[in-house]
């Protein structure tokens, strides 16, 4: 902190003050709570436990293998425990464990108190825990996925999977995705806008970093599998014959979109444990990270090359030589980036005084495994040797490699760091060491077997395996390698159980980082600061043990409490100069009664119960709705002082707010599920059996005049936010002219479109249509939000920030109106020109 | 300033990733049609040209990215932070170009259609 600041107040009436602004209230009130260090620990805490669930499916998976023919499991049950134990693993705790460490960490390491959307961080981790809760009550009920994690057509389709177990994969992975997506869109905005003052982005801390990147990427990875999940669920519920090959289908576009998500999965997950290592070692090693710059860049590399090699897991199933040849490039040179991390981890180590502490013995368990995993896997991204290994154990082998080493271990590195903050206890660490060993050796002993039994030839996902192949002893002794790592688990979890009972006390700062969440009290109280830092390096090159007491003293930003408003400081993004005061929501009920709104959507889709779905809809949109009318008041507010003589606007009126970058976050997301869906369709035409179609008839005039009504609806939007006093009107034509525009699209695809179900490409066009109806249909829900504005009296002229993000839906939505008319009528012409 | 910067540093990676799907689905479509069509046949000089025309369309287009990004207004000044924001772009843009050069070459040599 470079500045002297006071705001002339006793600290402890401060404290006081912001923990009756700030805090979750008791009993019933926690299911109200917002706070990011309440969601953050229920994230970690929920995921542990599926990662506990998930464990102990892997023991009865090993137990199965243990021995030939084994009579433990029959196939039926092997189907469903190795899927859940895949799709647990991936998506129920993998991804929502490092959401929930990024959503605990990411406000204290850039130095403010909350995320930005409190309330979507309280929304993402209800549909988390209700979409895992279904997934688990299939598992209890005898009727979980039983298809793989990847769920392949056409062993998912309802010809080979008559049963729900599909379809609970299906929603259920969506439902919990909804949370990813919320997380993405949350993390980014916040390390963009809602930071410590002064800290540029030169100066954020290289977590946020890891950060940024990952999050953009599971803004991209997602859709396509969300979008995958939406065809395949519409096939097996209304016979869409997307992957049907029989109907102009193809199975493999199922495995394009998966891989396309699945691929940078990898990644999504690996970059935030790379993250933490970047964060922990320099502090182990008492020196700064070597590469910082160059670490970036690898970062950002990676993001891009990790969505350029999703089809090296589909090597085999028929793909030209010369496009084998990109994936395998892309594959071989995604390595280099990891490469240079590993360097520069290792350039820290040999620069600085390395401490031998528990975090160091699993970061070199990382080191190790993960090293034997991407050597595996620059294996398996050569053409020829993943011909002989693929669908084998030996790719088992690699992918807990790269998943255990690439996460468990840092996330076990993590833990031991980072619990001391959480609990206010410094372990004790009398059982660490032996659980280090136990899993470190467990797991090798497990997994590097495993890659004999593949090379031998034993594939994937078989339930039992004759006695003549010599598999029996390695498989054996991989199993009993798998149950010494479950022991050690056990132990690391006994281990933080004594650690929050008999843990030693400290005052601040254990491990002498140079990190921001050190300069608060441990446990760290609900506001994080009592005021908001000015930084003036690198925010992780600090001295915690100096800027804590000045800020806990309201020497910062922000260090007077002001109407019980929850306030954090906006900065621009470049910069890191203050531009705005961003006023939270308090505590609200709202975000746990629209995940069950939401939950009630898929449980109807899953019981089939279509005619009730309109109600759950309308009560999801309802309870939207009521978050934005209950954010704040209609009248404007000067801007405010934060303190050392300083006034800036709030949110609400400033040029770029939070919500305003949310909203392009989040059309990007709905870009790349529509681009997908596009480029499904053409994979459909240039790949699928039984093309063309016999009949495409398409009613030309009525989609035209579609896309202009579209066009109407951005014209009316525009004129509202121009001129005050076109308001009302602007937004009636938006509204008219959405609802229109809908209706056509509509009619065209209910109407005078053949049967979907008797082509993909009738299927295809009819599912572009009903997107492009949909937007405008939401389209209308925002331009009524904005006639209800400006029949209550709002200031439109100075107040116009939910009428710039109903513009941008509004221009988005004609964009995917003239997009899809676009697109139906070059389907249809290219149909026609490959007739006989 | 808001975005820009960050926009400017992926831009190399941007033409990486549309080089990607316009050379994968330029070859995947022309070897779906090349049973129809004499002039897109894989054995033949026409859907090479076209693909290793884009491949050094590739090329260029990274080189010009790096260059616009040298003289960009959003990377100037002698700042710290733009002298990061210039650091960490002229690595990333290294990286796009040889990526592009690395993942496309083989559009020269290998079989394009055959299985």
């Amino acid at each position: 902190m470079s500045e002297n600041m006071t705001s002339g107040q006793n600290p402890i009436a401060l404290h006081r003050a912001l923990e009756r602004i700030w805090g979750t209230k008791p009993g019933w009130g926690r299911l109200a709570a917002v706070n990011h260090n309440v969601i953050g620990i229920r994230f970690m805490l929920t995921a542990l436990v599926f990662f506990a669930i998930g464990g102990i499916l892997a023991m009865l998976i090993r137990t199965q293998l243990a021995s030939t023919e084994s009579v433990f499991m029959d196939a039926e049950t092997y189907a469903q425990v190795f899927t859940m134990h895949g799709s647990i693993m991936m998506f129920l705790f993998a991804i929502p464990f490092f959401e929930g460490m990024a959503i605990y960490l990411l406000p204290k390491l850039l130095g403010n108190r909350d995320l930005a959307f409190p309330r979507l961080g309280a929304y993402g981790y209800w549909c988390y825990l209700f979409g895992g809760l279904i997934l688990i009550g299939a598992l209890i009920g005898g009727v979980a996925p039983d298809s793989g994690w990847f769920m392949y057509t056409p062993l998912s389709s309802s010809v080979y999977a008559p049963g729900i177990n599909s379809d609970v994969w299906l929603l259920g992975i969506t439902f919990v995705e909804i949370s990813a997506l919320s997380a993405a869109v949350e993390i980014i905005v916040t390390i963009m806008k809602i930071r410590a003052a002064g800290m540029s982005i030169d100066r954020i801390p290289i977590f946020a970093w890891y950060m940024l990147v990952v999050a953009t990427m599971m803004l991209v990875g997602f859709p396509p599998l969300i979008l995958g999940s939406i065809l395949l669920e519409v096939e097996r519920a209304f016979d869409l014959p997307f992957f049907d090959p029989t109907r102009g289908g193809d199975p493999l576009l199922w495995q394009h979109l998966f891989w396309l998500f699945g691929h940078p999965e990898v990644y999504i997950i690996f970059l935030p444990a790379a993250g933490a290592i970047s964060t922990i070692l320099p502090v182990l090693a008492g020196t700064p990270l070597a590469g910082y710059r160059m670490i970036v860049a690898a970062i950002v590399s990676m993001a891009f090359l990790s969505f350029g090699l999703w089809v090296h897991h589909m090597y085999t199933v028929g793909i030209p030589h010369v496009a084998l040849s990109f994936f395998s490039a892309a594959s071989a040179l995604v390595a280099v980036p990891t490469a240079i991390q590993i360097f520069a981890w290792l350039a820290t180590i040999a620069h600085g005084r390395p401490r031998f502490s528990i975090p160091m013995l699993h970061i070199f368990g990382f080191f190790f495994v993960f090293v034997i995993g991407g050597l595996t896997g620059v294996m398996l991204a050569m053409v020829p040797f993943d011909w002989q290994a693929h669908d084998t154990h030996f790719v088992v082998a690699h992918l807990h490699y790269v998943l255990v080493g690439g996460f468990v271990f840092p996330m076990l590195a993590m833990a031991y760091y980072w619990v001391p903050h959480l609990s206010g206890k410094q372990p004790v660490q009398h059982l660490s060491h032996a659980a280090f060993w136990m899993v470190f050796i467990g797991f090798n002993v497990a997994f590097f077997f495993m890659h004999l039994t593949g090379l031998l030839g034993m594939p994937r996902r078989i339930f039992e395996y004759p006695s003549d192949f010599g598999w029996e002893t390695l498989n054996f002794v991989s199993s009993m390698g798998s149950f010494l790592m479950a022991m050690g688990f056990a132990l690391v979890a006994l281990d933080f159980i004594l650690l929050f009972k008999f843990g030693r006390p400290f005052r601040r700062n254990p491990w002498h980082a140079g990190t921001l969440e050190w300069a608060m009290p441990t446990p760290p109280p609900s506001y994080n600061f009592a005021s908001i830092a000015r930084i003036d390096s690198r925010a992780d090159l600090l001295d915690p043990d100096k800027i804590g007491p000045r800020l806990a003293a309201g020497d910062g930003y922000l260090g007077m409490p002001r109407h019980d408003r929850m306030e954090v400081l906006g900065v621009d993004p470049i910069s890191g100069e203050p531009d705005q005061v961003v006023e939270l929501p308090r505590q609200t009920y709202l975000p746990l009664w629209t995940a069950l709104a939401t939950g009630v959507f898929f449980l109807l889709m899953l019981f089939k119960l279509y005619w009730l779905i309109p109600l759950a809809l309308a009560a999801v949109i309802g309870c939207f709705w009521l978050w934005t009318v209950r954010d704040g008041s209609p009248i404007d507010r000067d801007p405010v002082s934060i303190g050392h003589g300083l006034k800036i606007p709030v949110h609400i009126r400033a040029q770029i707010p939070p919500s305003h970058l949310a909203m392009v976050l989040t059309l990007v997301a709905n870009a790349t599920l529509y681009i997908s869906l596009l480029f499904g369709c053409l994979f459909l035409w240039v790949s699928a059996p039984n093309w063309p179609p016999q009949d495409v008839s398409l009613d030309i005039q009525i989609l035209v005049l579609a896309a202009v009504v579209s066009i109407l609806a951005c014209v009316g939007s525009r004129l509202a936010s121009r001129k005050t006093n076109m308001a009302l009107a602007g937004n009636a034509l938006a509204f008219c002219a959405h609802l229109l525009s809908a209706a056509l699209f509509l009619w065209v695809a209910l109407l005078t479109l053949p049967a979907p179900s008797g082509h993909a490409a009738i299927a295809s066009l009819f599912v572009i249509l009903i997107y492009a109806a949909l937007h405008g249909m939401i389209g209308a829900i925002f331009a009524a939000h904005a006639i209800w504005r400006a029949l209550r009296g709002h200031d439109e002229a100075v107040r116009s920030l939910d009428l710039r993000i109903g513009r941008l839906w509004h221009d988005y939505s004609a964009a995917a109106g003239v997009c899809a008319v676009g697109f139906c009528l070059n389907l249809q012409s290219l149909i026609a020109g490959s007739t006989p | 300033m808001m975005r820009r910067p960050v926009l400017i540093m992926v831009l190399g990676f941007l033409v990486w990733s549309g080089a990607f799907l316009g050379i994968y689905f330029t070859q995947a479509t022309a070897c779906s049609l090349a049973t129809e069509n004499q002039f897109l046949h894989p054995s033949g000089w026409a859907l090479r040209s076209v693909l290793i025309g884009l491949f050094l369309a590739s090329v260029v287009m990274v080189v010009a990215v790096y260059r616009l990004q040298r003289r960009s207004s959003a990377l100037s000044g002698d700042t710290r932070t733009s002298d990061f924001l210039k650091g960490v772009t002229t690595y990333v843009s290294v990286a796009a170009l040889f990526s592009t050069a690395f993942c496309f070459i083989g559009v020269f040599w290998l079989t394009l259609c055959a299985l």
